[in-house]
């Protein structure tokens, strides 16, 4: 990592800060400020333990959970994957990821309504499936074509030299 | 003034022991060379823009729905909102991948060595926990809010509102704490900007894991690939409810435009609101309060000038569907209860409960031709779960406040009600 350019010794007034930065922080200080005071003065709709438990678990879930699980993936992905297979896997894996992260509420249906099909009015889970399979399936192929591509290219390269001594 | 306070905020403080330094907090624990400034201040810019377009929009719905007095909120065009709310959510549910990209980025922040040199970091690191934590926050209680899934003990639209300043506050302050590293990140590839205000090493450490993101494995391409199209596949998948256009593509939305009773979608069912037998009482009456005090059968209703008008349904949640409503305007009605034509007035519905029970309409929309009070709908009689006997279709105004199971009408705004 990159050292910060912020003078640490002089964290205030570090002569290498550009000066539009008061322009971010003096409003984004009191819109932080405004909505705390909002938070603790809104009486019994926003229990604190309750907000803050899902404020800071937010984070914790990110932190803890999602990221480890992502870079587990990746560093077996490392092991098993061939060097051109992996930016594919990546974007295969990053979008299939995120449709089930967004789509997973809808999935669990727990805040469906009896008597009420407009709301939530597909087979969400099998619908899932069936598009991560797709995405992932794309990604397969496109992960060999590109395995494939690179063998080419660097057998074609290396080709060559062979025929010249020839 | 300032120096003082650069001592204490810039005072080394004691290194944590060296053999704590393991895993994650090792040197190379992270060896991406996409785990960067460049990488993080470009998908910022685009998370940045996106916290700050759906703040406003949720700022106007808020407004809307608790107009202060200086607040002003027209009739027309009557698209306005749904085109705002419809931002709100769609620009929400598209900064989920953004969001995970970006920490993805940043990660190896969080086990920086040591974890904090000054006191001023450590306040630094306690604001990125602000950050993160709201940012997070308001994106899944937002999600989860579309999927009406309440396992939090908080009031949703409150906690969001609230915290929603916290998050673009937190945005703004990190945008103006890490000026220097977005204004690097953001210039040119190769130029000296990128490296303005590193020491030597540090401006050839840039230089070369720039460089060396070109040719990774997992490279600068596959990174902006991945963001692109994690983006682009969750709207696809979910913009239908709001986009017309992609309702059959979006096959992952909670909505579908054109489904539901009489080809609109419900919110808020008969059976939920508790109304399936007092909206259909042959004793219902129209109370409108005023000079000419009048109570009004479904019979009267239905003898007084009939209008048609073609005004969507715009809900808080994003979904919007247009439809053909036909009743009586509701200017004329508070005309014959001897009121005047832009009178403040409060709706009140059958419903004994809930927040959305009675509502305002204020003088733009009482004024407006196109408000209703709806017996018809795309040409049919009301279906109940869309409010018969009586509902309120008003142009520009959010689902919410388009009371169903209309049972009474009075001039002002806290008039009637529990």
């Amino acid at each position: 990592m990159s050292g910060y350019t912020s003078d640490v010794s002089r964290p205030v007034t570090s002569a290498l800060t550009p000066w539009w930065r008061w322009l971010f922080l003096a409003p984004g200080l009191l819109a932080v400020a405004y909505g705390f005071y909002g938070l603790l003065t809104a009486g019994g709709r926003v229990p604190i333990g309750s907000w803050l438990t899902w404020f800071v678990g937010s984070a914790l879930v990110h932190d803890l959970v999602v990221a480890p699980l992502w870079i587990g993936l990746g560093w077996v992905a490392t092991k098993v994957l061939p060097r051109p297979a992996r930016g594919p896997a990546v974007v295969g894996a990053a979008v299939s990821g995120v449709l089930v992260v967004v789509a997973l509420p809808f999935v669990l249906g727990y805040g469906a309504q009896e008597g009420n099909d407009s709301f939530l009015p597909r087979d969400y889970g099998t619908t899932l499936l069936v598009v991560v399979g797709v995405v992932l399936a794309v990604t397969a192929v496109w992960c060999l074509v590109a395995t494939l591509r690179s063998g080419r290219t660097a057998s074609a390269t290396a080709a060559p030299r062979p025929r010249t001594r020839a | 003034m300032t120096k003082p306070l650069d001592r204490v905020l810039g005072a080394r403080l004691p290194d944590p022991p060296a053999a704590l330094r393991r895993g994650p907090f090792g040197e190379d624990a992270f060896p991406s060379p996409l785990h960067t400034e460049r990488r993080a201040s470009r998908v910022g810019v685009w998370l940045g823009v996106g916290f700050v377009v759906c703040f406003l929009t949720g700022l106007i719905s808020h407004l809307v729905q608790n107009p202060p007095g200086w607040f002003y909120w027209p009739a027309s065009p009557v698209w306005l909102y749904r085109w705002t709310q419809g931002t709100h959510v769609a620009v929400g549910l598209a900064l989920i991948p953004l969001l995970l990209v970006k920490l993805w980025t940043v990660y190896p922040k969080l086990f920086a060595w040591p974890p904090a040199r000054t006191p001023a970091q450590l306040v630094a690191r306690l604001a990125v926990l602000v950050l993160v934590g709201a940012a997070v926050f308001q994106l899944l209680t937002g999600l989860l809010n579309l999927a009406k899934w309440y396992p939090f003990g908080f009031f949703f639209t409150t906690t969001h509102y609230w915290t929603g300043w916290i998050a673009v506050g937190a945005v703004l302050v990190h945008v103006g704490a890490l000026a220097p590293q977005i204004r690097r990140g953001l210039a040119r590839r190769g130029s000296p900007a990128a490296v303005v205000g590193l020491d030597e090493d540090d401006a050839a450490r840039v230089v070369a894991v720039d460089e060396a993101a070109e040719h990774a494995a997992v490279s600068r391409r596959a990174f902006v690939l991945t963001a692109g199209l994690a983006t682009g596949a969750v709207a696809l998948t979910q913009w239908g409810q709001t986009v017309s256009p992609l309702g059959q593509v979006s096959v992952l939305a909670p909505r579908i435009p054109g489904v539901g009773p009489q080809g609109l979608p419900v919110n808020q069912t008969a059976q939920r609101a508790g109304v399936t037998e007092t909206a259909v009482d042959p004793a219902w009456r129209l109370t409108v309060d005023g000079p000419t005090p009048l109570s009004l059968t479904l019979a009267d209703l239905q003898g007084m000038t009939q209008r048609t008008e073609r005004l969507p349904i715009a809900c808080v949640e994003g979904w919007s569907s247009n439809a053909d409503w036909t009743g009586v305007r509701l200017s004329e009605v508070l005309e014959a209860a001897g009121l005047a034509p832009d009178t403040e007035v409060t709706v009140e519905s059958l419903q004994t409960g809930g927040l959305y029970r009675v509502a305002t309409v204020s003088p733009p929309h009482v004024r407006s031709p196109k408000t209703l009070l709806a017996l018809r709908l795309n040409g049919e009689e009301l279906d109940l779960d869309h409010g018969y006997p009586l509902r309120l279709i008003a142009p520009n105004r959010p689902g919410v406040m388009q009371t169903k199971w209309i049972t009474r009408i009075a001039p002002g705004t806290g008039g009637i009600g529990s």
